[in-house]
Parts: C-alpha cells; structure tokens; sequence
C-alpha cells in the first residue's frame, strides 16, 4: 500500500521550512463588532445572522447565566485570566450578502485554505472529502453540499441549518452541552457565531468524509463556534475537523461546543487535528487559549461515538470530549495523542459516563512532552448504578522527551455497582539512548529516529484516523516535535 | 431518564482533596466527653492484649499511651528514650484555619499540647553497638479524654525496627480520633510499620478516624508500611512519603474489608526529590453494603530526581450496587529519566475461576473464599508477623459472604 | 578499510580500551576472540561510535579517513554496519518500514532516489529467503516479542539490505540453535565479496567454523594480544584462553 498523502512532498517541505507554516494573516477587509459582551452585542450578532426568536432567547438566557458563573480555577494550567470584555465576538470578511457560488467569495480567502492545504475550488477540492470553511466568524464555502442533499445529508454552516432546518436545531440544541455546563460552554452559547451542522437521516451511511476548517484570522477576535452533529437511526458520519490560525502576539480565545447525538445503531467518529498557532516558541508570547467542551450523547440502543484527536497546536489545550452512554449497549471510546512542546501547557482527556446496561467504553491516550511544556491527562470515569455490566478499558501513556517538561496524569474512576469491570493502566515510556543508537547505526538520523519512535508510539491512535488524514497527522507531528528538538 | 451528574463539573485535584470525603455524618454524631466507668475496662482491656502478644511471643517491647500520656506502667520498653516536645499550639491553630487542609494537623497540635518523641537507642547489651534491632507496639488508648496523640519517632543509622500501632476504645462510645505520627529515619535503616485495625467496639457506627503519618527517608532506606483499614464509619489516613536521600525504597500496602455504611478516605502521597529511590503501592479493596472506599495515590517526581522507579496499583472488587468505588493514582513527573506505572481496577471475583473451582465440587461461597484469599494474600507477603491479622480478615469475610 | 590505531577509550570513566589497534583490508573477514569481559564488545561500540565510548587517544580511519567526528548515522551511511548483540526492541515501530526507511536513507545518501514501499517489498524477497523468514516478519513491530534467535535473523536481513563496506557482527552466535546459525552464516558468506570487509567478535569457534576468517585476533585486557590465521581459532577452542593469558617468559 502506498501511503499516498493529502500534502504533496513539497508542501512537506515546505512547511518543513518555517516553524508555523500557518502563521501568516490574510489581508482582506473585514467588518468586526466592538469589543466587549453584551446584551447588544448579542442581539446584533442574532441580528447579523438572521436567526429566529429560540435562539435569540437561547443566547440570552446563556448570557444571563453567565453573570452567575466565574472562570474555574482548578485546571493544571497557568495563564493570566481571560478577559471577555477585551474580545471581538464578531469579525466576518466583507463581501457580498449572499454568498452563491465560489465566484463570490474572495479570491484572497480561498487563496489562504489553499494554502493551508484546503483547496476549495471545484477542480482541485479533495476528492471524497467534503469540506466546510469557516473564516472568523463566517462560513465561506461548503463542498459536495449538493450531492450529499440527494441522499439526504445535511451538511452546512450553522448559520444556514437555523434559516433552513430550526426543528431540527431546536430540538438538540444545548441538550448534550447545556449553557449552564461550564464557564465557556456559556460563553459560547451566548455568543457562537458560526460551526457547521451535520444530520444524518435515518439508515443512511454517508457516503464521503465531511470536514470543516476552521481559521481566525482576525486579531483580537475569539472564535466561538459551535457543530452539532445528529445521528439518526442505523445511520453513520466520520467528520474531521482541522484547525490553524495566524501568528499574533496577542492570545486569542477559542472556546468552541461540540455536540454529538447519536440515536439506534448510529455511529458517529469525529476527529480532530488541531494546530492552531501554539505561541512564540521562544518568550510563548500569543497563541490560542483552546477551551473547548465536546461532547456526545450515546442516546439510542447500540449507538456509537468515537473521539480521536490529535492536539499539536495551541498555547494551551484544555478539552475532555466525553460521552455520555446512555443507550443500552453503546459504546464511547477516546483516542488522543496531545504533544506538547517549548512553552505550551495542555490539560486534556476526557469524561465517559456510563449510565445505560452493558455500556463500553475505551480509552487510549498518549502524552507527549518536550521542551518545557506541561502535559496533563486528566479523565473521568464513572459507572453509575444503572449501568450494570458496563465496561472500560483505559490506557494513557505520557512520553517525556527533555529534562524540563513535565507529565502529569489524573484519573478519576467512580463505580457504583456491583457488575461493572474497569480496567486502568499508565506509564512512562521513555526514548531510551540505545533506540536512537540503533536507528542512527542503520544510517537514520537522530531527529529521524525520534520522530519514527514517537510516531510508533501513537500508532494506536493514528490508526484510527480516517486514512486521508493519518499522515498527515503524522507529518505534522514529526514537524512539531524537530522544531522542538532539533 | 435523568442522567446522573451529567452536570458535575470535571473532578480536579485541587478540590478532590477534600471533594470525596463525606462530613454530613460527622456533624451528627455526639461525642463522648469523658467517661470514668469505662476507665477500669479498659485497663483490663490493655493487659490482656499485652498477655495475648506476650504469649504469642510476638512483641519484645510495648509502649501504652493512655489519652496522649506515656502510661510507665503498663510499658515494657527497653532502648527507647521517650522526650516531649511541647508545641505552641495557639499560634499554629489560628494560622491554619486559614489554610483548610492543614486544620486537621493545627488541630492535632493543639489538643495533643505535646509531641511524644520515641529515640530508638542502640542496645547497649549488644556486642553489635550500631545495629539495633526493636519490634515496638504502639498501644494508643483513648478514653475520651484527649482525642489527639502526636507522636514523632526517631530511627538512627542502619537500625532496623518494626512497629505496630493498635487503637484502643471505650465501647458503645462516638469518638474522634486525630492522630500524627511522623517518623525520621536516618541513613540505612529500615522500618516496617503496621496499622492494625482498631479494637473496641463491634459496632462503630459512629467513630471518625483521622490520621496523618509522614516518614521521612535518608539514603539507603528501607520502608515498608501495612495499613490494615478498620471498618469505622468514618477513615481517613493521610500517609506521605519523602525521599530525601538516594537509593532508597519505599513499599506500602493496605488491605481493606469494609461491610457496613462505612467511608474510607486513603490519601497517599509519594516525593520523589532525589536520585534512584523506588516505590510501590498496593492498596486492595472489597467493598459491600453501602461501603465506599476512596483510593489517591499521588507519585510525584521532582526534576532531579532521575533513575526514579514507582508502581502504584489499586485493585477493587464491589459486591454490592450500593457501594460505590472511587480511584485516582495520579503521577506528577518533571524528570524524563523515570519509569512509573500505575494501574486501577474494579471488578467481581472472576466468573470463570469460580466456575473452575465450582465445577470440581466446591461450594460457591468456598470458591469465593479461596479466590478472595488469593486476592488478599500478597498484600501480607512480605509481613509475616501479621499472620493473626490475615485470618482475621478471612473469618470476616466468611461472615460477610 | 579500517584502522584502529592505538586507541585508549573508557565507557562510564572505566577504561575499556587500553590501546587497541587494528587494520583490516577490503575482502578480508577477520575474528576478534577473547573472554568474557576482555573489551571485545566495546571495540564494536567503538567503530559504530556509541555515545557511550568515550575516546582518550587515538584514532579510527575509514577508508583512510579519520571517523571520530562522524556521529553513528553519518558512519552507517558511509559503510560502516553492526550487528547487534542485543537488537533493541522499538514498540509501534514496524520492521518493514524501519528496513526501508534505512535503505533509503542510504540511497539518499548515495544522491539516489528513494524507493517506494512497492518495489522495496519487491527488492527483498530474496534477502527474506536468505535468512529464512517470511514476509509477516516485516509487519511486526521492530524487535518487539522476536525470539533471541529472530532477532538475530533480523540484524542479517538489515546487513543483507544495506549491504555495508564494513560489517561488524557482535557475538550474533549467541542464543543461536545450530540451523540458526547455519542460516545465518550461510546469508553472511553470501555477503562476502572482493570488496566487503567483516569483523566477527565472538566468544566461541562454533561460528568461525561456518565463517571462516582470515585473520584470528585473540583480546585480552583491551588489547590484541595474540594474532594468527583460522587455527588460533582451533586452539583456543582446545586450550582455553588461559595459555594465552600467562605472560610469556
């Protein structure tokens, strides 16, 4: 099998070349609201989408609550507060209303996905690959929207499933991730701006990977976003979600909610490679504040979730996507590798909440630190005593490359009944010097052998990946880690 | 359906120091202030322990300490010198309630007044001067008067010791216990300590246990530690470790039964600081009823301290839907010189091993029996003198199953 | 091809070497014996350029250039292969990909161009048979739960691929059955050519029997000792290392 990638040799190269190959800005006029949270800010983003009264009243009651709510503490992170009044909830790139064609974007936004590896145009989009492009707080094209339609596949900007679909909406909207969840799960809810929409008709598997991008490209601008996903019965979706944004020495916030709903039989794999701009390697100066709450619901009987993500980029990462196993006999499972390098802090893992008879769960997390970064698992597990027969396997292993790291791991296991079984294992793994001696014997480099044994590793994870972006989540994690140690 | 804590914020280290250990029971309960009656029997109590392990020929040495006063009476000790060290208890209390987690310790200080200092002396009898060699028990005894003992014991250079400490009560009693020991031990010696289950009441519904044991390890040391939880309805035993010097080891182990409403707090921290120590854990638990039992074991390695190996492992078997298990081993590593594992499990006994046994014409609840001593059996491996202690365990569980 | 010239080294401030020197010439396969303990594996760490040798005096020259500079891979790409005694087990890694990534990393080196997975799985069918392995041994992780005796396998597969000027082979008889080692050897003596050089180091004669040298070294204290042809290696193998030992009067 030829391991044929997305990115071509030379784009290898050339991101080889500069250490953020993502972190240049694109230079278009954009339209971007005051700074501060409001209730008039709010209304105006409602109003600049159109959107109707439910979610107007949504955001408003989310904005209410949030006045209760202060930003939790007990993170293994340290970083200066967040100051919501000093961010742009709103910045979109001035262009014509209605956005019709690919003719009408600007030709500067699609230059900036193609060279983020996105391509967008009709004759050089990704083959089989659906892709959602979202710039700041807009949505700028969607890919194969059309032939996904005839089999029935919704998959669009949140801003167009609310004009076209609010039943839909309405129904699962903060039903997985309530506005009351968390300090920025409310931030969120109050003020998202755009995400993508994706439902899945009942007994319909669909026919291609869907993907969004997300890009900030605006400074002092948060990115909120929001992607529901909807799982009818019999019904499955792999979605991948990337992420880059350029170098300011600001920090920026992303505090983006990810719901997923899977109902009978339906599965739902969502992945993730995330890069966004992690900071300047030297004084860590800038880089994005990534606190995300992702969640699915396992509501219907042998439904499926299945978290993988690849966490490279940010200042610091703080997301546990979970699931809640609710369906009798569904199954969560977890696959992480997080790599953390030079001054980034990455607190991650997830929650599986077993509720429903015979659920299962597994998790497999790898940890990787260099440079003077701190990496943190940290993942919940609790049965409770409805969920007789439930089961977990879990697995997280930390790899500490340098002397001024560090690796830390905090599980949290809770069972309350009798019939459950869980199993729990972790490790240091270390690269020892006779591996690289071995490599370097054969005629590999130092910087090589490290990049294949670290890849091997999180082997576990990256085969879970859909094979279009299992090497490229691999490059790019040989990339991040010469950077740091080369 | 309603989903239970589908809102509970993510469990964090900060707040679960404290976050899992249940004080509604604890205001409830009345407490015991003094009580002459029960004075007599307990005295009896006491001698016919000591008889009991004098017979058995267990314990070369006892020292009794009768509500935070070396009791010379009933002691038997030689090549111990017992100090006091008195604390300046005010200033220490009004200090930490500030700062919560230390109220325990502040409190401790300040009811106990003085520290009771045991300096284990070389035997001067003894053609070997440098090597001592003591087997202590440790018999504390509370009759309500004084529910703190701080006890600090000294261990001199390649001395070994082993200690037991046992708890005394009044029965049919509520009572808190807020006990520290802290223990010092210097360049190769080797200490074994055993915290046995309390004696008193059949019933302690109403007794609350604290207990916070720091030891502190120089170079080439040797501990080892076997906590034998008690069945109180309230436990909680704080048990921190320092390396402070190189090429040392540290194992503990604990073995817990708990059949009734019960809450069993185990908070274990591990600092690793310096070069080459190794550490283990293992702490098995069965739970019934409506037990719940809470295992943290922190293993923390500091940047210098490389070549550093620990193990942790926390085993768990729940027979019961309303008992509940929780289980955070926790690493905190600033050294990539380092291997550290740990492990948690909750289960049942193995369907198929009692199946097995089953089928070769053993009784269900013998299959258990044995399986269950298989599952407590190396926790004991290495504490032979705790032979009494483990079959108590298995009387206990044939009364449970 | 090689020259060891007098040289002084200690692994972990122990000295190991104690002045050892060496030539051997294109084609020629010569054998290092000596006891248990004698330096013997060091002098294989020394050419390949462990990090843990530390070199006092002296100086190694490949193909008449000084080497001591070069880091491991810069000496492996210039022709200088060992087979290790004990192969190091990477987990994840796997076998096929590692033995490509090797050869193209050579390749490369030569300003060829690489070789896709297609035609390498092509190009070592017949290397495979050599050793008498399979092509399932490729998938597996590297090393990771091989028997001692595929392990070994595996390092004359690699040598067999890459076919260095130099080959050392670090006591690769130890933990071999007798069809093992037959294989083995067999797939070396194949190696063998006008221009190929190989230094044995090992412990028995069982292995010399099978590739036969043309000089026999006997080391002792961090030193050569003794040097002679094949039948050294016949009367070690009679007498032991002991008549050697004593000091000659």
């Amino acid at each position: 099998m030829k391991n044929e990638s997305v990115l071509s040799k030379k784009k290898i190269q050339e991101m080889a070349d500069t250490s953020y190959k993502y972190g240049f800005k694109t230079d278009i006029e954009s339209e971007t609201a005051p700074k501060g949270l409001s209730e008039e800010v709010i209304r105006m983003i409602s109003k600049k989408k159109n959107e109707p009264e439910f979610m107007l009243k949504f955001r408003l009651k989310a904005l209410k609550h949030l006045s209760k709510m202060t930003e939790p503490e007990w993170s293994n992170l340290k970083y200066p507060k967040v100051d919501l009044q000093d961010i742009s909830y709103y910045s979109e790139p001035k262009v014509k209303k209605k956005l019709d064609s690919l003719d009408d974007v600007d030709p500067e936004i699609l230059r900036t996905f193609e060279k983020l590896g996105i391509p967008l145009t009709e004759q050089k989009k990704l083959a089989n690959v659906a892709v959602d492009a979202i710039f700041d707080s807009v949505s700028v094209a969607t890919t194969f929207k059309d032939k996904l339609l005839k089999v029935g596949v919704i998959f669009c900007p949140f801003s167009e499933a609310l004009e076209k679909y609010p039943d839909i909406v309405k129904k699962y909207l903060g039903t997985v991730v309530p506005h009351t969840d968390n300090y920025f799960a409310c931030v969120n809810a109050a003020a998202f701006t755009e995400g993508s929409f994706v439902y899945i008709p009942k007994d319909t598997l669909c026919p291609m990977e869907l993907s969004t991008y997300f890009r900030i490209n605006t400074e002092e601008t948060g990115q909120f976003e929001r992607t529901l996903i909807v799982c009818e019965d019999n019904s499955y979706v792999s979605y991948l979600e990337g992420c880059t944004a350029p170098q300011f020495d600001t920090n920026q916030l992303h505090a983006a909610v990810v719901e997923l709903v899977a109902l009978d039989n339906a599965e739902i794999k969502y992945s993730t490679v995330q890069n966004w701009y992690a900071g300047d390697p030297v004084t860590g100066k800038g880089g994005i504040y990534n606190f995300v709450t992702k969640r699915g619901k396992c509501q219907g009987k042998k439904s499926k979730i299945s978290w993988t993500q690849i966490e490279t980029g940010s200042a610091i990462t703080w997301k546990y996507p979970g699931c809640v196993l609710i369906g009798e006999g569904s199954i969560g499972e977890f696959y992480s590798v997080a790599l953390t390098t030079h001054n980034q802090q990455a607190d991650t893992g997830t929650k599986m909440i077993h509720i429903g008879k015979n659920t299962k769960s597994t998790i497999i997390s790898k940890g990787i630190s260099a440079g003077k970064s701190q990496n943190t698992y940290r993942g919940l597990v609790q049965m409770n005593k409805s969920a007789k027969g439930a089961d977990n396997f879990t697995q997280c292993d930390s790899m500490l490359i340098g002397d001024k790291c560090g690796a830390h791991t905090f599980p949290y296991i809770d069972v309350r009944n009798a019939s459950s079984t869980l199993g729990h294992e972790a490790a240091t793994v270390k690269v020892t010097d006779e591996q690289l001696f071995y490599f370097q014997q054969r005629g590999i480099s130092a910087e090589d052998a490290l990049t294949t044994i670290v890849n091997g590793f999180c082997k576990d994870v990256f085969k879970k990946l859909p094979t279009e972006f299992a090497v490229e989540a691999t490059q790019l994690l040989g990339l991040r880690l010469e950077e740091s140690v080369g | 359906m309603k989903i239970i804590d589908f809102q509970e914020k993510i469990h964090n280290d900060k707040t679960d120091m404290w976050r899992f250990t249940n004080f509604s029971k604890l205001k409830k309960a009345t407490f015991l202030e003094e009580n002459e009656s029960e004075l007599c029997d307990i005295e009896s109590k006491i001698e016919s322990i000591i008889e009991d392990h004098k017979a058995a020929n267990r314990f070369d040495d006892f020292i009794v300490i009768i509500d935070g006063q070396v009791d010379n009476s009933l002691s038997g000790v030689q090549n111990v010198s017992v100090d006091f060290v008195e604390f300046d208890s005010s200033e220490n209390f009004v200090d930490s309630i500030v700062t919560s987690d230390l109220i325990l310790d502040s409190s401790n200080k300040t009811w106990s007044k003085k520290q009771i200092v045991l300096n284990l002396e070389p035997d001067t009898e003894s053609t070997d001067n440098e090597c001592v060699q003591k087997r202590i028990k440790l018999i504390i005894v509370s009759t309500g008067n004084n529910n703190s003992v701080n006890i600090h014991i000294n261990c001199p250079e390649k001395s070994e010791s082993a200690w037991t400490l046992l708890e005394v009560f009044p029965e049919q009693s509520s009572f808190i216990q807020n006990h520290q020991l802290t223990v010092n031990q210097l360049d190769g010696s080797k200490v074994n300590i055993v915290y046995l289950k309390s004696l008193g009441q059949d019933n302690l519904s109403d007794s609350y246990h604290f207990l916070s044991s720091r030891i502190k390890l120089g170079k080439n040391c040797k501990l080892k530690t076997l906590d034998c939880m008690e069945n109180s309805s309230f436990t909680r035993h704080k048990l921190c470790v320092d390396f402070d010097g190189e090429d040392s080891t540290a194992d503990l182990f604990g073995i817990g039964l708990f059949k009734e409403e019960t809450a069993q707090h185990t908070h274990i921290q591990i600092n690793h600081r310096v070069k080459n120590c190794t550490s283990s854990q293992l702490y098995k638990h069965m739970l019934f009823n409506r037990a719940s039992a809470e295992f943290a074991g922190l293993v923390s390695v500091s940047e210098g301290a490389s070549g550093t190996l620990s193990n942790q492992s926390n085993p768990n078997l729940v027979f019961s839907d309303d008992a509940r298990a929780y289980s955070r081993p926790q690493l905190n590593i600033l050294n990539d010189d380092v291997q550290c594992n740990h492990g948690a499990t909750v289960g049942q006994i193995d369907e198929l091993s009692l199946f097995y046994l089953k089928s070769r014409g053993v009784s269900e609840k013998e299959a258990k029996l044995v399986l269950l001593k298989g599952f407590i059996e190396d926790v004991f491996n290495d504490f032979s003198e705790c032979e009494q202690e483990k079959s108590s365990y298995l009387e206990e569980l044939r009364k449970v199953l | 091809m090689l020259e060891i010239k007098n040289v002084v080294a200690s692994i972990n401030g122990v000295k190991i070497l104690k002045g050892t020197s060496l030539t051997i010439k294109p084609g020629e396969v010569h054998a290092v014996m000596g006891p248990n303990g004698s330096g013997k594996s060091t002098l294989s760490k020394l050419v390949s350029g462990h990090p843990d040798v530390e070199i006092e005096s002296g100086d190694i020259l490949f193909n008449g250039e000084s080497i001591l500079d070069d880091d491991p891979d810069i000496r492996a790409l210039k022709g200088v292969f060992m087979a290790f005694q004990y192969p190091v087990e990477v987990p994840g890694v796997q076998n096929g990909s590692f033995l490509r990534m090797a050869y193209n990393a050579k390749r490369k080196y030569k300003g060829l161009d690489e070789v896709d997975p297609m035609d390498f799985e092509e190009l070592i069918q017949e290397k495979l048979k050599w050793v008498g392995m399979n092509e399932s041994f490729l998938d597996r992780p590297l090393n990771q739960g091989f028997s001692g005796g595929e392990k070994k396998r595996n390092e004359i597969l690699q040598l067999a691929v890459l076919e260095p000027m130099l080959s050392i082979l670090d006591e690769t008889d130890s933990g071999l059955d007798i069809d093992a080692l037959r294989t083995v050897s067999e797939a070396v003596n194949r190696m063998i050519t006008k221009e190929r050089s190989f230094l044995v180091i090992t412990h028995y004669q069982r292995l010399l029997n099978h590739i036969v040298p043309d000089v026999v070294h006997i080391f002792s204290e961090g030193k050569i000792i003794k040097t002679g042809d094949k039948t050294l290696a016949l009367e070690v193998e009679e007498k032991g290392y002991d008549w050697l030992l004593q000091p000659v009067s």
